[in-house]
């Protein structure tokens, strides 16, 4: 799963990420795959122009897909004599290779709910699909913004990228709990557009099938509040929807034989069996109009808070979740910093917090608190720093997910810090122990040191269960908890340790 | 390139539905709401017992007024907010809407929200109808996408967008009139919304929206002739909105007008029941649903309705005349909506009797002030098939009429007519059965 960043320019503009099955690890390896071609190109390009860095190459290909991408609509080609169309698209992609991987590697540490159905390596196919379509994944990409990045401005727009796909791949497995014409309901009128071009139709069938449609949606009803499965439209119904369309096409000048019921009736089951095939479509797509990111750019603020100025966020943030109610900094220490679901937090404190019984109920608890907490965050953040004033919603929304992370940050370092000085108790020897056994893991031993591991294993297994059991201990009592309540979700303590042991284990070496 | 979708042929391959709990999770950013079965219910039969033309209004109302429950349920629940924004309660032309178009219009200290549901697992695009947007008195400064999932009993708010963006960046689609803008263009944390009203007050007074009204085209005038004459083409029972049936010019001005509004809603219910009734369907109010504290359109507890009116008038006679009386509804009855404005209050009350009949008693009141009710007005009884059983006449100078008390079967259809001089309103009831506590 590690892997390790391009350090040559040349690599950064040529080399793909590729998979490979570890079948004695039981796991997938990361690797880099040279493309000869780009690789060969590059070089020319750096040759002739050695000054230029990492950035300038990658707005130096990206202006070429934009500007192609422009005239393609004017379907106007004109070869670029520095460098053609599709290499600079394979630069580029190649260039956002790290850049699908740090947006795969955050989503599957946020979606941590869902890895058992998605793994690390998904993520990053998605991710992956919209840097093969560059031209299009940017399309509101402005070169005028101030310090634009294009890998973190790639980064933001994969990740929302990844969400959406999941979303839609959920609604194709939906499908079948549909029948015919609750499918036909439940679309909305950009699916139905694509699914009838997915058809090949021509223009002025989607617009006549387009209005059949619209005239069925607004007749048509469930008998009672929700739709039974056997709902389908009566005689009366067709024929009531076949007058309206033929209305409105009298409406919009559209000369057609008026419509009988019996062509309603064949024209909502040809829509039918496009919206099947639509929600059934077995690959992804990086649709021209959607996730493509408006203006979400990232701004000077971004940049402030994302580097610049980061400490003095985080002491802002520190000092806002210190003087927050107890109840909110327990409940955030349990979302953010131990990663617990909304579930496993509503079955650990319904008890004694009787307002936290449900999911939906720690859901807008959390929600609620999170907007507490960025309020102070942005009054005391315009109040402190006359940088760049915090002044309209645009501004917020790009805080906020800067300001999620920080709160994350901050709820994971309150533990490693516990964690730090739970280790202070134990042995020199017991420390070394434990942070430099999980190596061994990854390594292949002879058999003589495979006896001598063994042995220090069976340690290393005896300090990690009272190193466990010590931090579940002042868990437990630091934040009001009955004894032994988090047994129950003791894998994600183990989880948040090991995650301890391996940033102390770098540190260590 | 194509190596990818081939590899991701195979991953999707496996079945992994996701469950509503994963969802909550995956975006915690929006609004997750509750909407049970049993609320479900309860707003389901409300919305039929409303008054409107067609089963398509019937079923907006129904998921208009879902949303606009649990809207207002979460914002109990946030007492700190409501403080702030102080939203008020919804005004009453707001369900006269639903007959003609999806959304709901909030408004609160400084702004217009309208919140738009849709029932539509698809959340990429978020579609506002033409009338939220250009007809001056309709337009907000916020639109709110909601999305609705009946079956799994949530809803949730899954983003906002202002009314500048709308303009900016929306396409419209003249095929529904509506105004269609991409998720991307959308901030899906309402939070954000709040906040920018509550910190970011210099950059509100900037923009121009924030204390006026957006600069709109304006409508074309109707002269009072015309106007009544689009009013009576529209007012044809259809089984759909008449929204799309005339320039949007023309429709936006009769809805930007209370008054042709109000007229062309009353006129297509009225035509509707006629039209429904040779269905053999028949609208009408059922009277237990009052004892569940359910009032439709029009219907209020008579509290409600004492603060409307005269206090002092009322309290007296419905303190003496009705305290046997253990469930009371009253109703404002327009009574001539294109000349002079006269209204009444129809004030119904049930007790029940020993030998399983629900006594009824029925009576009409002056509103607002007046002393007296107009003279000559009609208040009748009439049976299932419409025979007129009893009826009473006002004077002069009578405070209030009122029919002998009557007695009725439960699951007994009956009619309350009341007539002055060309108006005729009749309201049918049902009672299916009755329990008093």
């Amino acid at each position: 799963m590690l892997m390790e960043k391009r350090k040559l320019l040349v690599n950064k503009f040529s080399s793909f990420i590729s998979f490979t099955d570890n079948r004695y690890q039981n796991k997938i390896q990361f690797n880099w795959n040279i493309d000869c071609e780009l690789e060969n190109n590059m070089k020319l390009k750096i040759e002739a122009d050695p000054d230029a860095k990492e950035s300038f190459w990658a707005q130096y290909f990206l202006k070429i897909l934009l500007s192609q991408s422009k005239l393609d609509n004017q379907a106007d080609i004109i070869v670029n004599p520095e460098c053609s169309f599709p290499i600079a698209k394979r630069h580029l992609s190649a260039y956002l290779q790290e850049a699908c991987f740090r947006a795969a590697k955050d989503i599957y540490k946020e979606f941590k709910y869902i890895r058992h159905k998605y793994s690390l390596e998904e993520y990053f196919q998605i991710a992956n699909i919209a840097a093969n379509s560059p031209g299009k994944f940017f399309r509101n990409f402005s070169f005028d913004w101030d310090k634009v990045n294009v890998e973190s401005y790639a980064i933001t727009g994969f990740k929302r990228f990844i969400r959406n796909q999941i979303y839609q791949q959920d609604l194709e497995a939906r499908r079948t709990r549909y029948s015919n014409y609750g499918l036909l309901k439940n679309l909305s009128p950009g699916e139905f557009h694509e699914a009838l071009v997915a058809r090949n139709f021509s223009n002025r069938q989607i617009t006549i099938y387009s209005i059949v449609w619209r005239c069925f949606v607004e007749i048509f009803h469930p008998e009672n509040n929700r739709f039974t499965k056997t709902r389908h439209p009566s005689e009366d119904e067709l024929q009531a929807i076949a007058n309206y369309y033929n209305q409105r096409c009298i409406q919009y000048n559209i000369s057609q034989i008026p419509a009988s019921k019996t062509t309603i009736q064949e024209i909502l089951s040809t829509c039918i069996s496009a919206a099947k095939n639509y929600r059934t479509k077995q690959y992804f797509s990086l649709e021209e109009d959607y996730y493509s990111i408006s203006d979400g750019a990232p701004s000077t603020l971004d940049i402030l808070i994302k580097e610049e100025e980061c400490q003095q966020v985080r002491e802002i943030v520190e000092k806002i979740f210190t003087d927050m109610p107890k109840l909110c900094q327990i409940v955030f220490k349990l979302w953010q910093g131990l990663n617990l679901t909304q579930t496993e937090i509503a079955n650990l404190l319904h008890l004694k917090y009787p307002e936290l019984q449900k999911q939906y109920q720690v859901a807008r608890q959390l929600k609620k608190y999170t907007r507490n907490i960025l309020k102070s965050f942005i009054s005391e953040w315009n109040e402190t720093s006359s940088k760049k004033p915090i002044d309209s919603e645009q501004d917020i929304e790009r805080v906020k997910s800067a300001f999620d992370k920080c709160i994350k940050f901050h709820c994971e370092q309150i533990f490693f810090a516990t964690l730090d000085r739970i280790m202070n108790k134990f042995t020199n020897e017991e420390k070394e122990n434990v942070f430099n056994n999980i190596k061994f893991g990854n390594v292949l031993v002879d058999y003589q040191e495979s006896k001598n591991l063994e042995k220090s294993l069976n340690d290393f297994i005896k300090i990690k269960l009272k190193l466990l059991d010590y931090f579940q201990q002042y868990l437990e009592d630091s934040m009001d908890l009955e004894k032994n309540s988090l047994s129950v979700v003791n894998h994600k303590i183990l989880e948040f340790v090991n995650e301890w042991i391996k940033v102390k284990q770098d540190y260590f070496i | 390139m194509d190596q990818s979708k081939t590899r991701l042929f195979h991953i999707i391959g496996n079945n992994k539905m996701l469950k509503i709990n994963d969802w909550i999770e995956i975006y915690p950013e929006h609004l997750w709401l509750e909407v049970s079965a049993s609320e479900q219910e309860a707003l389901w039969r409300k919305s039929l017992a409303n008054d409107y033309s067609n089963k398509s209004a019937h079923h907006r109302s129904f998921i208009n007024d879902l949303c606009l429950n649990a809207f207002l349920k979460w914002l109990e629940d946030e007492p700190d907010l409501q403080k702030k924004l102080n939203i008020h309660k919804p005004s009453y032309n707001l369900y006269q809407r639903w007959e003609f178009v999806h959304g709901i219009e909030l408004i609160s200290n400084h702004n217009r929200l309208v919140i738009i549901p849709n029932e539509q697992d698809d959340i990429r695009e978020f579609r506002i109808p033409q009338e939220w947007v250009d007809i001056h008195n309709w337009a907000a400064n916020y639109y709110l996408a909601a999305q609705l999932n009946l079956e799994e009993e949530w809803l949730r708010i899954w983003g906002f967008v202002s009314y500048e963006k709308v303009r900016k960046k929306a396409q419209y689609d003249s095929i529904d009139r509506t105004y269609r803008v991409q998720q991307s263009d959308m901030i899906a944390d309402i939070d954000i919304m709040w906040l920018t009203q509550e910190l970011c007050a210099t950059n509100l007074k900037n923009s121009a929206l924030a204390t006026t009204k957006p600069q709109l085209e304006p409508l074309p005038k109707l002269s009072e002739i015309q106007g009544i004459k689009v009013i009576e083409q529209l007012s044809k029972p259809t089984l759909y909105s008449p929204r799309l049936d005339i320039d949007f010019k023309v429709w936006g001005t009769i809805l930007s007008s209370d008054k042709y509004q109000e007229l062309l809603y009353e006129q297509r219910i009225k035509k509707s029941q006629g039209y429904v009734m040779e269905n053999a369907h028949k609208i009408v109010q059922n009277l237990n649903l009052w004892y569940e504290n359910i009032f439709s359109e029009g219907w209020q507890t008579v509290d409600e309705l004492l603060n409307l009116a005269d206090m002092k008038a009322f309290q007296f006679r419905s303190d003496s005349v009705l305290n046997e009386i253990c469930v009371k509804g009253a109703k404002l009855i327009d009574l001539g909506l294109q000349l002079e404005r006269k209204s009444v209050v129809l004030l119904i009350g049930l007790s029940p009797q020993i030998d399983s009949k629900v006594g009824v008693r029925v009576q009409l009141y002056p509103v607002s002030g007046e002393t007296y009710l107009p003279a000559s007005l009609k208040l009748s009884l009439l049976s299932e098939s419409g025979k007129t059983i009893q009826s009473v006449e006002s004077r002069s100078y009578d405070n209030y009429i009122q029919l002998r008390r009557f007695k009725l079967p439960l699951g007994k259809f009956f009619s309350i007519q009341v007539i002055l001089k060309d108006v005729n309103i009749i309201e049918n009831f049902i009672l299916e059965n009755f329990v008093c506590s």
